[in-house]
């Protein structure tokens, strides 16, 4: 008796059929709906309108879901979707959604495992382009939504003694991701929003500062020595052992000199940092 | 008449909007009040915030939720209760809505309005809901009519007659929303004002106006256009039978600018009864 499906069983069944793949029929013969209503019981239980059948009426839930999400992650994945174009992005999303399912009262923690998801697909091309550019947009995203920090202020540095400097470690503000790429998709990304010509795709390493002082939000590419450095003291290394391990990873020491002062003194108006404390002398 | 909590006519407002932000910041309109989307800024601390926090210092704020998911029959997820609560107490806001359904089961989010069979196991599951999440949040919660598709061979008692029990029941208030009766009284085939006059008048705290995308054999509430002259009749309709009441446009998609969103709003004047309250 469709009468007394109880109203659990109702939500579990309805659930099922708008997020199973496949057309609408295959939705509710797929196993995860049969298991609350059996397709016979549909046509009983969800009435007709005067111009459509239950299913019918089912189908416009079972479209809505697949757009709404797409048209969520498509604002997350903007260059990314663009680039694929909106076919492969309904189909990737649509297979995404079906292993990763929202499970939050947010949209936004939808995008989180995107990424991931793209490295397990063997129908994207050029795969490792397309993986880190989602892995960018996904980082600036996140770095949108982070909390803020305070910033190092030009008086917390004064007050550090010269012979202090080596010992200090320097916390990043929390809005801010450090990247690595293979790609040029840092390139890619900003002549997308300029609606300027697009970079040509092909292996370069590139290294980006994506990061929120304030309310706005800010990327910047970095050399190759900047972003060893500025790794090595987000890792919480002290100036001075950052400074070594950068000149243990092929950076000349003549190069730090000359850039060091520069480079500091930038990520500190920018906003990069948030506190400086000293370590403890060996 | 007004609502049986005495919270104000707040006048003619405005949904706030991503694409707005830079003119109201700028501009500082003369809008009666704004609404938010709750959980758009439940869980970040940049620039929407920021934004929030300095249009709340000037205008009215009212929330307006879309995944509190009363209908549902998971459990009540406190932890986003919380997140609500601390946003209304931030911005001053006067009531707290959401929708008449549930979004997802099982710990899933469909992040859609779902639509609930009409019945006694509904009603009764239902107003215990309510009633929890009234208390938790102690402040006015209010819950709006959605827009639907479909319809249960299960429900015993039409869409009104269950608002109205839940409405009594469970104690709380009622954001109608003009457009979604007018959209779900032609995918179901109900006269609109019957829906109305079954509400009682002094439940309803708000309205909603919207336009609607329609398809021929349905319509669905898309938030992307005027707001047509059918549902304007029915805001009359509604001011006469109902009263004056703090009356919103949404428009969430192909949004243009700030001023056409006003504009249209503005057009409630003509049918609003009483006195409306204005910004500065």
């Amino acid at each position: 008796m469709v009468s007394e499906i109880p109203l659990a069983v109702m939500q579990q069944w309805m659930q099922a059929v708008i997020m199973a793949k496949g057309d609408d029929l295959e939705a509710i013969h797929s196993p995860e709906a049969t298991k609350f209503l059996s397709p016979q019981q549909v046509e009983y239980f969800i009435l007709p309108s005067r111009t459509l059948e239950p299913i019918e009426r089912l189908h416009i839930y079972r479209r809505m879901y697949i757009l709404r999400l797409c048209e969520a992650l498509a604002s997350d994945f903007e260059a990314f979707s663009d680039y694929v174009g909106k076919d492969k992005f309904e189909e990737l999303v649509t297979d995404y959604v079906a292993i990763y399912p929202s499970t939050s009262y947010s949209l936004n923690p939808l995008s989180y495992r995107f990424p991931e998801f793209l490295r397990s697909r063997k129908d994207i091309e050029p795969k490792r382009f397309l993986v880190e550019l989602a892995e960018l947009e996904l980082a600036i995203t996140q770095v949108f939504d982070m909390p803020q920090s305070p910033l190092l202020s030009s008086e917390q540095v004064s007050a550090v003694p010269p012979e202090a400097w080596e010992r200090v470690i320097l916390r990043p503000i929390k809005a801010l991701r450090l990247l690595k790429f293979d790609y040029p998709v840092n390139d890619y990304l900003t002549a997308f929003r300029n609606e300027s010509v697009l970079p040509e795709i092909r292996r370069k390493n590139n290294y980006v500062l994506v990061y929120r002082p304030g309310y706005s939000m800010r990327r910047e590419s970095l050399s190759r020595q900047a972003y060893l450095l500025l790794r090595h003291l987000l890792d919480g290394k002290p100036i001075a052992l950052a400074i070594e391990s950068c000149i243990g990873q092929g950076v000349s020491r003549k190069l730090l000199q000359e850039k060091l002062f520069y480079w500091f003194r930038d990520w500190v108006a920018s906003g990069v940092f948030s506190s400086l404390e000293c370590s403890a002398r060996d | 008449m007004t609502n049986r909590w005495n919270l104000p006519d707040l006048g003619l407002g405005v949904g706030l909007r991503t694409v707005h932000y830079q003119h109201i910041l700028s501009n500082y309109p003369r809008v009666d009040w704004f609404e938010i989307i709750s959980e758009n800024f439940l869980d970040t601390e940049g620039r929407p915030m920021y934004v929030l926090d300095q249009v709340a210092e000037r205008y009215p704020v009212v929330m307006h939720g879309v995944s509190m998911s009363i209908g549902s029959t998971d459990p009540i997820n406190f932890e986003y209760l919380r997140k609500l609560k601390a946003l209304a107490k931030r911005i001053n806001a006067p009531w707290v809505s959401d929708h008449l359904c549930w979004t997802g089961v099982s710990g899933k989010n469909v992040h859609d309005l779902l639509p609930m069979p009409y019945n006694e196991e509904s009603l009764k599951h239902t107003v215990e809901r309510v009633k929890i999440v009234s208390d938790f949040l102690e402040r006015p919660l209010v819950l709006e009519n959605p827009s639907s598709y479909i319809e249960f061979a299960n429900s015993s008692m039409t869409e009104w007659d269950f608002l109205a029990a839940l409405l009594e029941e469970a104690d709380c208030g009622m954001l109608l929303d003009i457009n979604n009766v007018y959209v779900s009284s032609f995918n179901h085939s109900f006269d609109p004002k019957r829906y109305i006059d079954a509400i009682p008048a002094d439940r309803v705290v708000q309205y909603h106006l919207a336009g609607h995308t329609s398809y021929g054999t349905h319509i669905i509430d898309t938030h992307s256009d005027y707001v047509i002259d059918e549902v304007w009749g029915l805001y009359k309709y509604a001011n006469e039978v109902i009263g004056s009441r703090a009356t919103l446009l949404e428009w969430d998609d192909d949004i243009p600018d700030f001023d056409t969103v006003h504009n249209e709003v503005l057009k409630a004047q003509e049918y609003k009864k009483q006195g409306v309250l204005v910004y500065g």
